[in-house]
């Protein structure tokens, strides 16, 4: 009698092997494909290091942080690694070069500048940032995560872009006062999930009803439009149809760790983009505290059409 | 035609009539608009009654309660279902065929699920227990599917998505490596192509909301094809 081992050719077995090899080897080629950010010198770099990342990567200027470039697309994927340009009725708005170049980033900011342009949207000067600077969310970022951050930025490496000033149809104004940020990030499951959802991923951003204002907001998703078209941030509450009410916990904390839906297709769109740049850096912990914190959200439907 | 393997191919043909029928009022019952996955993303079945390409299977199964009732034929003519579990493999059960093929069962399994970085990996036999008339072929098989925002990342293309498959395989597939690849466009249609034993086979598909139509040009000579329909049961 014939061994399994026996009937598979020996080049076979070889060419399994070499299968089962390429695909760790390709994953982590792929992994390291990806720009990464510098890397931390200090535990206080690295734990802005980890903050930057799991903040959307401060995606919106791009994988070098060096704001939109001049000439190029306008959104991701294309605009890449460069940032991305915001056209609207709101008008024109250019994400920024928030490199150390010292002409055309933010070298010359002192931290307490780059601490205020995070959580109140204040550049020096008095400048206002538009409110597609995720501001009001970050304004509940603790301060310990704050200054880790910036301790952080100041580690990236110069890139000099000079970006086009803004042109916007309406100045922005300053909003109603937000609850003081607390002093460190909270440590329970809910609390620490609630903390990441609104204030740090920023996931209100996306998924958040349009008018909501921050510390309010109902998951319930929006309409968004992105350079393939219009795309739905879907519903996150856990309403069985429309939301994820249908998700385990663990699917959810899976998903956001590896972009894998819980009936084995992948994430889409801007999503999967998040996912590999900045959510799959969470910590098993995080990924589970943000999903405790969507599961414990009472089931809600939008208007969204 | 033979009388026997003509009452086979009509007995098949009529069971995928009914079965689709049933499927499809059962489909627009259960599938609502958010638990549709993306056309791209679609487990269809190729000709030889297992989710793959035309001849080639693919390392994905069918999600947790998704039921795919399909019906083929090339060098045989099926009519099957496909049942998926726990999004970690799938059985399929098959009958027709010829030299008087009886029902078939095959059999994948999902060994590594796909991430965003990763590809999936999975192990499969089909007509487990040699009682079909088609050979009994153990395979492993690695897909990647390249989501189309990644390919516009990558090449600057639109609603563009691909999957690539790469494995190896006994019986039907002769002990040698086979690998195909897939390009979907954004309305669900989808170019085809596989190495299999040596022989090269071309083809093309729809899937819309769980339905697919699947035809090829085998070898450069013969033609085949099949419909299915995939529903998930609450």
């Amino acid at each position: 009698m014939t061994t399994i081992r026996q009937r598979i050719h020996p080049l076979s077995r070889t060419f399994i092997l070499t299968v089962i090899g390429a695909v760790g080897f390709a994953g982590a080629v792929a992994a390291d494909f990806l720009p990464q950010p510098p890397k931390a010198t200090t535990p206080l770099e690295e734990r802005g290091r980890h903050i930057l990342q799991i903040a959307s990567a401060c995606g919106c200027h791009g994988a070098n942080f060096a704001g939109w470039k001049e000439g190029r697309p306008d959104l991701f994927p294309r605009a890449a690694p460069f940032g991305e340009r915001f056209v609207g009725t709101f008008g024109t708005i250019p994400a920024s070069n928030i490199t150390q170049d010292p002409y055309s980033g933010i070298r010359d900011w002192t931290d307490r500048d780059i601490e205020l342009a995070i959580t109140d949207g204040i550049a020096p000067g008095g400048y206002r940032l538009s409110p597609i600077m995720p501001s009001r969310a970050y304004h509940g970022m603790a301060r310990s995560d704050v200054k880790a951050l910036v301790a952080y930025l100041r580690r990236l490496r110069p890139v000099t872009n000079p970006v086009p000033e803004r042109a916007m149809t309406v100045e922005p104004q300053a909003g109603a006062d937000l609850p003081p940020a607390p002093d460190s990030a909270p440590t329970e499951p809910v609390a620490l999930g609630r903390y990441l959802v609104e204030n740090v991923s920023a996931c209100v951003d996306c998924h958040a009803a349009e008018e909501s204002a921050h510390g309010t907001a109902k998951l319930t998703g929006r309409v968004l439009e992105t350079s393939g078209g219009r795309v739905l941030a879907p519903n996150l509450t856990t309403d069985r149809i429309v939301g994820i009410g249908r998700w385990s916990q663990r699917d959810i904390a899976r998903y956001l760790r590896t972009g894998t839906r819980p009936d084995g297709g992948l994430a889409q769109s801007a999503m999967a983009g998040l996912i590999l740049t900045s959510y799959s850096k969470l910590t098993a912990e995080e990924a589970d505290a943000i999903a405790a914190y969507l599961k414990a959200l009472p089931p809600e439907r939008g208007d969204h059409k | 035609m033979n009388p026997h393997r003509l009452y086979r191919t009509t007995r098949a043909v009529l069971v995928s009539a009914v079965g689709l029928s049933q499927c499809a009022t059962a489909g627009a019952q259960v599938q609502d608009g958010s638990r549709v996955r993306p056309a791209a993303e679609a487990r269809l079945p190729g000709l030889e009654s297992m989710t793959g390409l035309l001849r080639a299977p693919s390392a994905y199964v069918p999600g947790r309660r998704e039921v795919t009732l399909l019906a083929s034929g090339s060098h045989r003519t099926m009519a099957g279902a496909l049942l998926g579990f726990d999004e970690r493999g799938e059985i399929g059960i098959n009958s027709g065929g010829e030299n008087g093929g009886g029902t078939g069962l095959n059999a994948k399994i999902n060994l590594v699920p796909e991430t965003l970085l990763l590809p999936a990996v999975s192990a499969g036999v089909l007509n487990a227990f040699g009682t079909s008339g088609a050979n009994r072929s153990g395979y492993l098989v690695v897909s990647k599917y390249v989501i189309p925002y990644f390919v516009e990342a990558l090449t600057g293309k639109r609603n563009l998505a691909v999957k690539l498959h790469a494995g190896y395989g006994g019986g039907l597939y002769r002990n040698q490596p086979f690998v195909g690849a897939e390009v979907w466009s954004g309305n669900g249609v989808a170019a085809l192509g596989e190495v299999v034993a040596g022989r090269v086979n071309v083809g093309a598909r729809y899937s819309h909301r769980g339905y697919g139509v699947t035809l090829g040009l085998l070898e450069g000579k013969r033609l085949g094809g099949s419909v299915s329909c995939t529903v998930t049961l609450q």
